[in-house]
């Protein structure tokens, strides 16, 4: 890898729901490892074996697949705060929830915590930080779109009532309303960077430029809606371009990720800055992600 | 199999059908459904039986036409414990949905809600179609069953929205009208920052927000909507009501 060249994560992304071009044009954007939090799908599954796949999946082809374009890609396992409202799923899901979240690269229980607040998810919410505590892993939390910043003063609450620590505690979806109290807990305070709803780009480089770096991380939570997963790297740019110092951004876009979710001991920046190179003519159980005649692409390894 | 059947043209009630349809279900619009949901509605209530499970199955294999059809027809269901149970369910997994036209199903022109939902999940429900930009006006017993945790609600994502520098839901003062003051919600009116006396100008926005605090509890926010709105008249008179606020052709 050129010493030019931007070195960026996005801890939040849900590739599953991404195309093969967005992975290209991630890679290109800088991007060296992702992180795929375990979430709904955009309609509420109803049965634990449908669940069940679903991690299977991010966990195997979703992983090979961001390997073909030269990216590492880690997971965090958990039962979300929607589908947590479905009593008899939720229960199903909770006892197969140890056998995911215990795999090699997970780098956290999440995303977890509230939707609207119901009893259900708070049930769900303090057992799966109990499932982190006993398996040393961080929690990513999911603040609620709704009733925000009730909700994520509670999500922090319920964290202490645990006795997590702050610094094992990813506070995501973040916005202007949440950050002081996030940050003056001590807590990583993540945004999701989402065009025209949850978070713009300019929004978060004045966000950067007020709070400065420290705990602050920028991610896309691409998914299924309209959503891009090119933000952390374009927030980055305009940050760049706004005066926001180059420390300051790579702490943002890349450093805090690594440290918040490196305390699961699972990722690592050898993990990328000593990886193979990108062989396509691998395939997983017996899948390619080639189609037709396209030639394979083959690097050399980036070290 | 219904719209194959029966087409999908409104269901088209005489007006003593849709007195008699009030009467028996007030709030309950039926005028609204289309002939294929009345015919779905038919047939779950024929099969139905004292198996409230079959409403669950049925749920969880319905397209959005027929989760629609279902949920309009909430309040023909029985009354009894056990299918209350299932239905409060089947609607908390029908509003947790992202397509608009369920939601609505649920939300609009469905007395259910209002008759079954305790404060939490009704606040819930209103907050969440604020974010999904869906009307509050036809959201019946919304006036009755506002509370100061929606209005407070409602206060801390006008404030967030504001950060984020988005325009407001135009029925959120709805929200809050029985509980500010107006110092608490002044800046997020139109024109907050013009000189004093201005009237607003007339767009659906300054109608929605004459017509949620014309009668708002503080008397220092009724006096300001009163010096401020250009529709005091109107909405006086009963020419601009809710169901015709947002649209210019439907009014005078």
């Amino acid at each position: 890898m050129s010493a030019t060249r931007p070195m960026y994560i996005d801890p939040h992304a849900h590739m599953i729901s991404r195309t093969t071009d967005d992975y290209e044009a991630m890679a290109a954007a800088g991007i060296v490892a992702l992180i795929e939090p375990a979430f709904w799908q955009g309609q509420p599954r109803t049965h634990v074996a449908t669940y069940e796949d679903y991690l299977s999946a991010i966990l195997g082809f979703e992983r090979f697949r961001a390997s073909q374009f030269g990216i590492r890609h880690y997971c965090t396992i958990g039962l979300n705060s929607k589908e947590a409202n479905d009593e008899a799923l939720a229960q199903a899901v909770m006892d197969i929830l140890p056998r995911f979240a215990a795999k090699d690269g997970v780098v956290a229980i999440g995303e977890i915590g509230y939707d609207e607040q119901t009893e259900l998810e708070d049930r769900y919410f303090r057992a799966q930080i109990e499932l982190a505590k006993e398996l040393e892993l961080p929690v990513l939390i999911h603040t609620p779109h709704r009733d925000k910043k009730a909700g994520t003063t509670r999500s922090m609450d319920v964290c202490e009532e645990h006795g997590i620590a702050p610094s094992m505690v990813i506070v995501d979806h973040n916005n202007e309303e949440t950050i002081d109290e996030v940050l003056d807990r001590g807590y990583w305070a993540a945004f999701s960077v989402y065009p025209s709803t949850k978070m713009g780009k300019e929004r978060m480089v004045r966000l950067m430029q007020s709070y400065g770096a420290e705990r602050v991380i920028v991610d896309s939570a691409c998914d299924w809606g309209i959503s891009e997963p090119l933000a952390v790297a374009r927030t980055a740019e305009l940050a760049l371009a706004n005066g926001v110092s180059a420390d300051a951004v790579h702490l943002a876009c890349y450093a805090n990720a690594l440290a918040a979710y490196g305390q699961s001991g699972q990722m690592n920046a050898s993990d990328w800055l000593q990886a193979p190179g990108i062989d396509q003519r691998d395939s997983y159980a017996g899948n390619s992600i080639l189609r037709g005649e396209r030639e394979p692409v083959v690097t050399s390894g980036s070290s | 199999m219904a719209p194959r059947k029966m087409g999908r043209d409104a269901l088209k009630l005489t007006s003593t059908e849709k007195d008699q349809a009030e009467a028996l279900v007030p709030g309950w619009r039926a005028k609204h459904l289309r002939i294929d949901e009345a015919a779905r509605l038919v047939i779950l209530l024929a099969g139905l039986d004292h198996e409230p499970d079959t409403l669950t199955r049925l749920i969880r294999h319905a397209d959005v036409d027929e989760q629609c059809a279902i949920y309009r027809g909430l309040c023909l269901l029985p009354d009894d414990t056990a299918t209350v149970d299932v239905v409060h369910d089947v609607v908390g997994r029908g509003l947790r949905t992202h397509a608009t036209p369920v939601f609505e199903s649920i939300a609009h022109d469905n007395p259910w809600t209002a008759t079954h939902f305790d404060e939490h999940r009704w606040n819930h429900l209103v907050l969440k179609a604020m974010f999904m930009e869906v009307a509050l006006w036809p959201i019946k017993g919304f006036d009755e069953r506002r509370n100061p945790e929606l209005s407070r609600m409602a206060l801390d994502f006008a404030a967030e929205r504001r950060a984020a520098d988005r325009a407001l839901p135009d029925e959120l003062f709805r929200c809050v009208a029985p509980y500010a003051t107006l110092d608490q919600v002044e800046r997020y009116l139109p024109n907050s920052n013009s000189s004093d006396g201005e009237r607003w100008p007339d767009t659906a926005t300054t109608r929605a927000v004459s017509l949620s605090l014309i009668e708002a509890e503080d008397a220092a926010l009724r006096e300001y909507v009163a010096t401020h709105s250009p529709h005091v008249d109107a909405i006086a008179s009963g020419s601009l009501e809710w169901s015709n606020h947002s649209s210019d052709t439907d009014r005078n």
